[in-house]
Parts: structure tokens; C-alpha cells; sequence
């Protein structure tokens, strides 16, 4: 081992949303004057607009740090920020496959959170060296002792080496730094032994192309070496390598053990994905590192423009945004409701989220989103199996043997008050208990199996409304299972939405019905003739509701004066309507396509 | 001010007296008489002079109606014979001083009708008559809440009566009745008075034949409206003008003003939403004349829609609300933007 590579740490933070891990890192780089006051912003690795307002981090970033401690020595650390939400689990994988170690974060006061759990597990498999961190001591419901027990009792290690800090007031960050470079391993690997590097992340930069973020497991790379991505087959000769600080540093040379970037003129991200093995490509006897996966979307969901004539702007958009997400999938799709769009692949709902929010922000499109779907997989007669990301697709009955569905595998934390309704609204999602453990005395961590299409539909906010904010889940897939799927159709006026369309399992079918039909009637405006809204399945009409016509307006007194003020009115509700669809003769606010997520709201209250 | 003869209308707001806003309107000359709409075999609709002409202005003090006086002196020509009608929100005071009125050129008068009975009005009504106003118009407070159907009945049979010749209803879209029960009054309200001898010459308003509000007819064809007084709306060809609200009495059009002019297709559109309420309809041909193709297209195409659908009714180039299409006056107009 070089002495360079001796004085190296790559590390990670990781942590449940809202711990403090982007305020731990923000303080990190103003204690070891990696960046100035001046340049110094709350946290400063999440740059995207978007990860600030939400106050996540969605894609993984890095940075070096040169450190002097206490001793005089100096150490060059690199720390990988991690994505914090489970959409992106596999982008928090690589990022952890490039790391020794990893900074375990809670929060004094929440106490141990699902995602906790999960980082924590997936660190161990990584074998990383685990670092517990009790952030937030400083707040005056802070549970310290509590929390640092049931930190102890997660991590086996004993409660002398559980750090307290407050990455807000940098309380306990100093002894954090000096005692990291102890607990955390150097990186192994040979600088002469064959260039193995493992893509952790990828970004793309339009004037230089994709910026390729990678963990140099062993060898070296400079810059006109020609490398090879080992998934792909793809050659490059590499225009510059480098570490970085927030911008680019240019280097001569990157060697083993160290964390730094690549540029060579790639113009996709999907030819340098995140998890695939860089090499040189005169040395192709190098194995890929383990763990690399295409993107696999999970949620599917119908993206269109309100306005048809921006059909080709949403192409142009989706297709920019894919140079920098290689997880999003899109393909045309046309709907009879919607007219011209595309049917879209997401990570998750987050992920779903996020892109339309970045379309419609940073495109300027107006779009109307439909109900997500997960994969089903149609077993049909004769022994195939169709994919079904989409309800219209869904074959006739009469050909189908049977619909599997997929599963997760989730892990739900909650104060122990919580637990009959945790239970409840798992019984209610088709949820299977399998596991039940105590963390501290009155919090519990609860296992289930879930079936996804329940997950991606409004688990989430329905766990939040009954555990009043306080639990927290992660879950990871695990499969599929048979389940009596039926499509339930949607007719308004007569007209068949297809865009309302959705595969629900049979005994919900009918409360699902009723609910939809009556939260329809709620978010269709009342228009000059009646509308009627069916539930179907096939040709049974399972649920009815009418919304009845307008009889009038104000008519009297109109003076002339104001008629121009009345128009600006008029055109203003107008421009409103802009955002619904036409149906037959009916206008559909695009409120009406998410209807299904909200189905179950009044149960949560 | 140039006035073009038979080519304008005056409106003159004043300002609020005390907690009683005074409203005065002073409108110009019809221009043209309405052009009956062509219903099959039967013309039901109304007759207006050509020569008479529609002022309408009001006030509560002597002091007001002074400068009144001198605005219609100054804007009207002498050689015409002016409506000239004072209105005020309340009708007692504005009837205690219909002499004053008529003695400063008024020659219609127009009360607003106090919910809760009819003596006050019908008091109203002959002192108006007895100060030699015998142009009489009635602001009818319509389908609001807490009134019944019969009081409401009651008061406007009292106000035609006692010799009101003109009606318009008049509520308060915070104030108004459930739907069904504002079809079923504004329909007997409608024979009521048609029974009468009144015509709904415009959805809102009701006049015996010839007693039309020149001001109300002026307003619905989109004529000329020069507005006087603090917050009064002027309108020109596509020019939009309201007055600042501290102004009394400037004239409009004669100075910078905060004004706007509209598109000629706003404009074609303001002209088809107002006329469509007219007995006498809006010629369709007129309206798209100008306008760009598109928005012409446009605007047929949703006028055909709303006809075929039963909403509007359309004989020739003519086109008006159908009794159906009525009481949604506002949706359809909405409907028919471009």
C-alpha cells in the first residue's frame, strides 16, 4: 500500500430522511476548510433546486477533503453523499460499494427510523466499518440516553463509541473527524495491478458530457488512456481525470483507492451507468465488480401534455432528462382520453414525482399524470407471460390463468401506541404480518409482506395520517405473488376514460367503485348537462354517481362597464380549464386521473 | 369633446353620499332602432323611438345634481330629445327630490325597490309622477334569501300597479335563492309580467312596448359609454377607460387616463356575450367581420355547438338565448371564448 493510499478514507454518511446527514456533511466541509464561509450554503452537496426544497438528496454526490488533524497529519477524505429515500436504494448501494465506512446517523430525538435500519444493513453487507453517530443533541426533546441504547443495541457496539454531536452548532464534529481516520480502514487494492473502477455515479454536463464519478478499486488512470466499460463494451479515451470539490479539480492521474472523475465525451448517461466496472481496454482480463443492475422501473405511470401541440416538447424534455437519469424509461403511448403521450418508468413514486416536477418546472409543460401502475405479469393459457405495465394491456380474462403481482418486503417503525392502527391499515393493503421487535420500549419495528400496487397507491400518507407523522418505512422487493387481479374501468357519460383505468385486486373492487366514482363526482365541476360516472368491471357496472347539471348563473344585473372585467374573469377560469381534458362532452380536471391515490382519504382522518 | 351626433352614451357615477351611493347614468342616443328578431311568422319583440335618446344620471342633493345638470347641458345635444334618468339605491330620498330632479332635466327616474314591502316604493312611484316624471323604472330586488316568492310577487305586482313601466331584476349571487327555486320565480316572474304587457327585451329587464331603457339597449349592443365620476367605466370602439377614483366630474377621453385598448377579437367577443341577451339578438355577420379567420372559425363553430345543443337560437345571421340557454348566460359566453 502506497502512503498516499495509507492516508485515504472514503466514507459515507448515511441516515433516516431529516437526521441530519446534508447538515453533517455541510458541517464536515466548513471544519476542514474545504470550503470557505463565503462558499459555504446550507447543504451544499445537494444542488439541485428540487433537493433543496424537499430537503432531500436524490442523486448521490462527492467531494474530497484535505484534512490536518489534531497531529499534523494530513489525510485525504472522500466523502459520497447518499440518496435518502428508498426509490433510490440501488444508487445507495454502489455509493456504500465505494466506501470503507460509513457514519451511521440518528436523531437524538426521533430515535431509530426505518431507513436506519435498512442503511445499516445494507452497510454491514458492504462490509463497511460502522461509525455511530447520535446528531441533534443539542434539541430540548432530545432522548440522548435513550436513543443511544437503542443504537447500541442495533450496532453491537458499546456506548463509549456511539458519537454525540450537533452537526447544526458543529458540537462533537471536531472529535468525530479526528477519531474517523482511526475507525474507518484505508482503501485495499494495488496501484499496478489492472485499472478496476466502480461507477458510483454519473451526471451529465452539456458542455463537457457525462461526468463519470467513480471508486478506483485498483490501478490507475490518466487522462488519454483509452477505458472500456465492462457492461456495456463501450471504449473512450478519457479527455480528464480529477477530484472534486464542488467544481472540477483536474489531476494528472487517479490511483488506487482513490474517489475522483472521468471525462470522455460520453454523450448518454446510459453508456456510463452507475454500478458498471471501468478498465483499460488493453487490460481485458479484468472481472466486473459485483452488484451492477440496469435501472428497473417499478412504477409506471402516463405522462401527457395538456396541450397536444406539446407532444414533441415532452419528447424533447423526457429525452434530456434521460441523458441525466438513466432510470427513467419512456415509450409512446396514446390514450383515447388523454390524446398523445408517453407511458413512463419511475423507481418509485418519489422518483414519479420529482421528473414530472422537473418537467413541468424546468420545461415549462403542462402535464397531466395518470394513476401509477406496477407490473403485473399476466400468466396466460398457453403458458406465456405478458408484462403488464398498463391496465389498458391487460389481456381479456378469458385468456388469462392467472395475474401475479409484485410483493415487498417492508419494515415499518412506530411508537408502540401506533401499532393497532399500523396493523389495521396493513390489513386493510393485503399486507401479510411476519415479524415483530422491540428497539426501545416504546417504539416497535413491525415486518410485513405488501403487495406494491398497495405501496405505490397512498401508503405512505395513510401510514403517516394514522401514526400521526411519527412512523417510518422502508421496504425492498421481494418478488411476486398470484392475486386476483380485475380491471376496473371508469365510464363517464358512457365514454370509457381510459386513462382512469386500474387493476385492483377483486375483493376491493367494489368499495374501490364506490369510493372512485364518488371522489370523481367530488372533482368533476358541475357542467350545463349532467354527468354520470360508472365503475365497471367488463360490462358490470359496479358503482354509479351523477353530478347533476348547472340550472344557472348569475344573470342580472350584467352592466357594460364591467363586461371587460367579466371577460378577464372568464378567461381566467379558462385558462384553469386549460389543465382538464375533454371527455365526450364533459371537461375532467387533471385532479380526477389521481383520484384513485386519494381513494382512501377519508378512512385516514 | 367631439360628440358625434347618434354616436355615444354618457355615464356619470357620483360620489357615494354618506353610507347612500348615488348612481347616475347619462347614456346618448340609440343609434339605430332594434331590429326585430326573426322568429317564425310572429315578431314578438320590441319597438324603441329612434329619436328618443336615454341620459341617466342621479344624486341626492341639490349639490349634486348642479354639476349633473351641467355635465347633461353640456353633453347633450340640445337638439335631441334625451332619456335622462335619475337612480339611486335608495328610493325615498331620490323621491323627495324628484322635483329637483326634473327641474334639473331629468325626465325618468328609477327606484330601487326596498325588500320587505311596497309602500315605500309605491309612494316613491306617485311622488315621481306628481313631480311630473312619468318615466318610471323599478330595480326589483330578484330570488333573494329570505324573501318568499309570494312577498316578492307581491312587491312587484304593487310596483306595476302603480305604473312602473319598466323592471329589472336585480340580486346578489351571495344573496340568491337555491337554483330550482330561482328557475321557478324567474319563469313566473317572466309570465307574470308578460301578462302585464311586458316583453324581456333583454334577459334581466322587462319594459312595456317603447319604454325600453335606451342606457340598457346602448350598454347590450356594445354602443359608446362615456363614463363621468370617480370609478366610472368608459368605453370607445376597443378603447377601455375607468376613471380614477378620486375624480368628480373630468371628462372623459380628454386626458391620460388608466385605459386599455382590447384586440379586435375581445372586442367582437364582448359584443357577441352582450347581445346574445337581447331579445333582438346579434347579428352574427356583424360581429365576425373584423376579427382574424381563425377566431371567426372559432367562434361560429362554438355558436353552431351551443345552437345545436339548444342553448343558443340562430335564425339566419341572427342569433340570441334560447329560453334553455337563459339562466346560463354567463357559462355560454364563456363557452364561446376563443
Amino acid at each position: 500500500m502506497s502512503q498516499l493510499q495509507k492516508r485515504i478514507r472514503n466514507f459515507c454518511i448515511i441516515a433516516h430522511i431529516d437526521h441530519g446527514k446534508s447538515t453533517l456533511a455541510d458541517r464536515i466541509l466548513e471544519r476542514t476548510g474545504t470550503l470557505s464561509r463565503g462558499e459555504m450554503r446550507d447543504q451544499v452537496l445537494d444542488s439541485m433546486d428540487l433537493e433543496r426544497e424537499r430537503g432531500i438528496t436524490i442523486k448521490a454526490h462527492a467531494i474530497r477533503i484535505d484534512y490536518k488533524d489534531a497531529t499534523g497529519h494530513e489525510w485525504a477524505l472522500n466523502l459520497i453523499d447518499t440518496p435518502g429515500h428508498v426509490d433510490f436504494s440501488y444508487e445507495v448501494s454502489r455509493s456504500l460499494a465505494a466506501c470503507e465506512g460509513a457514519l451511521l446517523v440518528v436523531d437524538a430525538s426521533q430515535g431509530i427510523e426505518a431507513q436506519t435500519i435498512a442503511n445499516f444493513y445494507l452497510a454491514l453487507e458492504h462490509d463497511l466499518a460502522i461509525v455511530p453517530v447520535l446528531n441533534k443533541i443539542d434539541l430540548p426533546n432530545a432522548r440522548t440516553e435513550a436513543v443511544k441504547e437503542a443504537l447500541c443495541d442495533l450496532t453491537g457496539e458499546s456506548p463509549e463509541n456511539v458519537f454525540e454531536i450537533s452537526a447544526r452548532t458543529g458540537e462533537g464534529v471536531d472529535e468525530l473527524l479526528d477519531r474517523m481516520t482511526d475507525l474507518i480502514p484505508p482503501p485495499a487494492g494495488r496501484e499496478e495491478d489492472p485499472l478496476q473502477a466502480l461507477i458510483f455515479d454519473s451526471v451529465f454536463d452539456r458542455f463537457r458530457g457525462v461526468n463519470i464519478y467513480l471508486r478506483l478499486m485498483q490501478g490507475r488512470v490518466r487522462s488519454g488512456d483509452t477505458i472500456r466499460f465492462l457492461a456495456t463494451g463501450d471504449e473512450r479515451v478519457v479527455d480528464e481525470v480529477g477530484v472534486f470539490r464542488l467544481k472540477r479539480v483536474p489531476r494528472e492521474e487517479l490511483c488506487a483507492g482513490e474517489v475522483g472523475y472521468i471525462l470522455a465525451g460520453i454523450k448518454q448517461i446510459r453508456h456510463a451507468q452507475v454500478g458498471d466496472t471501468v478498465t483499460l481496454s488493453r487490460e481485458g482480463a479484468v472481472e466486473a465488480l459485483p452488484g451492477f443492475q440496469e435501472p428497473k422501473p417499478m412504477v409506471f405511470s402516463g405522462m401527457f401534455p395538456t396541450d397536444p401541440g406539446e407532444y414533441d416538447l415532452l419528447r424533447d424534455a423526457l429525452e434530456k432528462l434521460h441523458l441525466n437519469d438513466a432510470a427513467i424509461t419512456f415509450e409512446p403511448e396514446s390514450s383515447e382520453a388523454l390524446g398523445f403521450g408517453f407511458r413512463c418508468g419511475f423507481l418509485g413514486m418519489l422518483h414519479l414525482e420529482v421528473v414530472q416536477e422537473r418537467l413541468e418546472r424546468e420545461y415549462d409543460l403542462n402535464l397531466i399524470s395518470t394513476i401509477p401502475s406496477v407490473v403485473f405479469r399476466a400468466i396466460l393459457n398457453d403458458g406465456s407471460v405478458k408484462r403488464v405495465d398498463n391496465p389498458r394491456h391487460l389481456p381479456d380474462p378469458g385468456e388469462i390463468e392467472r395475474i401475479e403481482e409484485p410483493i415487498v418486503d417492508a419494515r415499518i417503525i412506530t411508537p408502540t401506541e401506533y401499532m393497532g392502527n399500523v396493523n389495521k391499515l396493513i390489513g386493510e393493503k393485503r399486507g401479510v404480518h411476519k415479524e415483530m421487535e422491540y428497539l426501545e420500549p416504546t417504539r416497535v419495528q413491525l415486518r410485513f409482506e405488501l403487495p406494491l400496487a398497495e405501496v405505490v397507491l397512498d401508503f405512505y400518507d395513510r401510514l403517516q395520517s394514522v401514526t400521526r407523522g411519527y412512523a417510518s418505512y422502508d421496504y425492498e422487493h421481494s418478488g411476486f405473488t398470484t392475486s386476483d387481479m380485475v380491471r376496473l374501468d371508469v365510464l363517464v357519460n358512457g365514454e370509457p376514460v381510459d386513462a382512469l383505468s386500474i387493476i385492483v385486486h377483486r375483493e376491493k373492487a367494489y368499495s374501490w367503485g364506490r369510493q372512485l366514482t364518488g371522489r370523481l363526482k367530488e372533482l368533476i365541476p358541475r357542467q350545463m348537462y349532467q354527468v354520470a360516472i360508472q365503475a365497471a368491471i367488463g360490462t358490470k357496472v359496479i358503482a354509479r354517481e351523477t353530478v347533476s347539471a348547472y340550472r344557472k348563473d348569475v344573470i342580472a344585473k350584467c352592466y357594460g362597464g364591467d363586461i371587460t372585467r367579466k371577460r378577464k374573469l372568464l378567461e381566467k377560469q379558462k385558462e384553469g380549464k386549460k389543465r382538464m381534458k375533454q371527455i365526450g362532452s364533459v371537461q375532467i380536471p387533471q385532479e380526477a386521473f389521481l383520484a384513485v391515490l386519494r381513494v382512501n382519504d377519508d378512512k385516514g382522518k | 369633446m367631439t360628440t358625434r351626433e347618434n354616436s355615444y352614451g354618457i355615464f356619470v357615477a357620483l360620489p357615494p353620499p354618506g353610507d347612500s351611493p348615488a348612481e347616475a347614468v347619462l347614456a346618448g342616443e340609440i343609434a339605430s332602432p332594434p331590429i326585430p328578431f326573426p322568429t317564425k311568422g310572429r315578431c314578438t319583440d320590441l319597438y324603441v323611438d329612434s329619436k328618443r335618446s336615454s341620459p341617466f344620471p342621479g344624486g341626492r342633493a341639490a349639490g349634486e345634481i348642479a354639476p349633473l345638470a351641467e355635465l347633461i347641458r353640456r353633453h347633450a345635444p340640445p337638439e335631441r330629445s334625451f332619456e335622462i334618468e335619475a337612480a339611486g339605491e335608495e328610493t325615498g330620498p331620490l323621491c323627495n327630490q324628484a322635483v329637483l330632479f326634473r327641474d334639473a332635466g331629468f325626465n325618468r327616474i328609477c327606484l330601487a325597490a326596498p325588500v320587505g314591502g311596497s309602500a315605500l316604493l309605491v309612494r316613491s312611484i306617485d311622488a315621481a309622477r306628481c313631480a311630473g316624471i312619468d318615466r318610471i323604472a323599478v330595480e326589483h330586488p330578484f330570488a333573494r334569501v329570505g324573501e318568499s316568492a309570494a312577498d316578492e310577487r307581491e312587491r312587484l305586482a304593487a310596483a306595476v300597479e302603480a305604473g312602473a313601466e319598466h323592471i329589472s331584476l336585480v340580486e346578489r349571487a351571495d344573496r340568491t335563492v337555491g337554483e330550482e327555486e330561482w328557475l321557478r320565480r324567474y319563469r313566473a316572474t317572466s309570465d307574470f309580467l308578460r301578462r302585464r304587457g311586458f316583453l324581456r327585451y333583454e334577459i334581466a329587464h322587462f319594459s312595456l312596448p317603447g319604454r325600453e331603457s335606451a342606457h340598457v339597449l346602448r350598454v347590450f349592443r356594445c354602443g359608446t359609454v362615456v363614463g363621468f365620476g370617480p370609478g366610472a367605466v368608459s368605453r370607445k370602439g376597443r378603447l377601455r377607460v375607468r376613471r380614477p377614483a378620486d375624480d368628480v366630474a373630468s371628462t372623459p377621453f380628454t386626458r391620460k387616463e388608466a385605459g386599455e385598448t382590447i384586440s379586435a377579437e375581445e372586442k367582437a367577443w364582448e359584443e357577441f356575450s352582450l347581445g346574445i341577451r337581447l331579445a333582438e339578438g346579434v347579428d352574427i355577420g356583424t360581429i365576425t367581420a373584423h376579427p382574424g379567420r381563425s377566431f371567426r372559425d372559432a367562434l361560429i363553430g362554438a355558436v353552431e355547438a351551443l345552437a345545436a345543443s339548444g342553448w343558443l337560437e340562430r335564425v339566419g345571421d341572427r342569433v340570441r338565448l334560447s329560453r334553455k340557454g337563459i339562466p346560463l348566460a354567463d357559462k355560454i359566453a364563456a363557452d364561446m371564448l376563443p
